[in-house]
């Protein structure tokens, strides 16, 4: 089980390897899914001004896929015109960022220190957990989107034959939340 | 950014801008509508800039839909997924909100089903809201 430490000015962090390998196949899910479906321009090398800044950008349908359509949700309730513009400008940004912070995500879990017990720990300052955060948020929003997840989980399970695919979808997703209220806390203290 | 030239229309400096760029907001002053454009600067500046006023718009009086008097609003509302500490912890790091304003924002989402967490002009709103959802928070734009 791994494990989230302060040590001074850095944070510890150690996964196993089930653990390191299922944020890795998370994290580049979430990255194919928004590839898919953003606008070419956003990948148009040619102009790098013009991604960065949205002003050329094709209009984007909201997606389709409901993971994506939560993590990139509507930025206004009432007005679809408006909320097409937002999309249109925002949406390219978004998309890059959050994709970039997720390729960071993999290529540290490929690359950090393993233990004799093939155990993964990586030391991070405080800009890197802050990164980490938003991240797991994102991937946490997939995977909770996924497994259709409710407030009442842990009510839910209770009621669960353990070896059950439901009952391994919640421990699955509770881990990722212990794993991400360990960094809160680690950073702020509470 | 693309290419701008300036023309001079009545002494006053205009923004000769793309179709693509444009950005119309109207603009109520001393109860006469305006009709202005906005500008996207890059996303390191962080923000919008309003180019001069190009236009009067012919009617007097105000539109209900975007009367300057009613602020703007960004509203966070709740989910199932994100944790507490996290939401309470984006509102601090984002807002630079104390951790009490924080966590009362947060216990607002999370009981009452949604909270205002800042307020401002529309482009102000825009910009907190984009930010929030680089964040994972399910936010949105509404006028108060």
């Amino acid at each position: 089980m791994g494990s989230v430490r302060r040590r001074g000015q850095q944070v510890r962090i150690k996964l196993d390897a089930d653990e390191t390998g299922f944020l890795t196949a998370l994290a580049q899910e979430l990255i194919a899914r928004l590839s898919d479906g953003s606008s070419p321009e956003a990948a148009d090398p040619q102009d790098p001004l013009a991604a960065l800044t949205g002003a050329f950008a094709e209009p984007v349908e909201p997606p389709a896929d409901p993971i994506l359509a939560r993590i990139l949700p509507d930025a206004y309730r009432d007005d679809a015109g408006a909320a097409a513009e937002f999309r249109r400008l925002t949406d390219s940004g978004l998309r890059t960022a959050k994709s970039r912070r997720l390729s960071h995500l993999v290529d540290m879990l490929a690359s950090g220190e393993r233990s004799a017990g093939s155990a993964l720990r990586l030391d991070l300052d405080d800009a890197e957990v802050e990164e980490w955060l938003y991240t797991l948020t994102d991937i946490r929003l997939m995977f909770g989107t996924w497994i259709e997840a409710t407030e009442d989980l842990d009510e839910q399970r209770r009621a669960l034959e353990p070896g059950s695919k439901r009952y391994a979808e919640i421990e699955a997703y509770d881990w990722l939340a212990s794993l991400q209220e360990s960094l809160v806390h680690v950073l702020t203290g509470y | 950014m693309s290419p701008r030239t300036h023309k001079r229309v009545e002494g006053e400096d205009i923004l000769d801008i793309s179709a693509a760029d444009r950005h119309w907001r109207t603009v109520c002053v001393s109860g006469v509508t305006w009709r202005g454009v906005s500008v996207r600067r890059p996303k390191w500046d962080n923000g919008v800039v309003t180019a001069p006023i190009i236009e009067r718009v012919e009617q007097a009086g105000v539109d209900e839909a975007t009367d300057p008097e009613r602020p703007w609003v960004a509203i966070v509302w709740n989910d199932p997924i994100n944790l507490m500490s996290y939401v309470t912890w984006v509102f601090q790091r984002l807002f630079g909100y104390s951790r009490e304003k924080a966590q009362k924002l947060m216990l607002d989402v999370h009981h009452k089903g949604r909270a205002t967490v800042s307020s401002g002009s529309r482009e102000q709103m825009e910009s907190d809201v984009e930010r929030l959802h680089a964040a994972g928070l399910w936010a949105t734009i509404a006028q108060d």
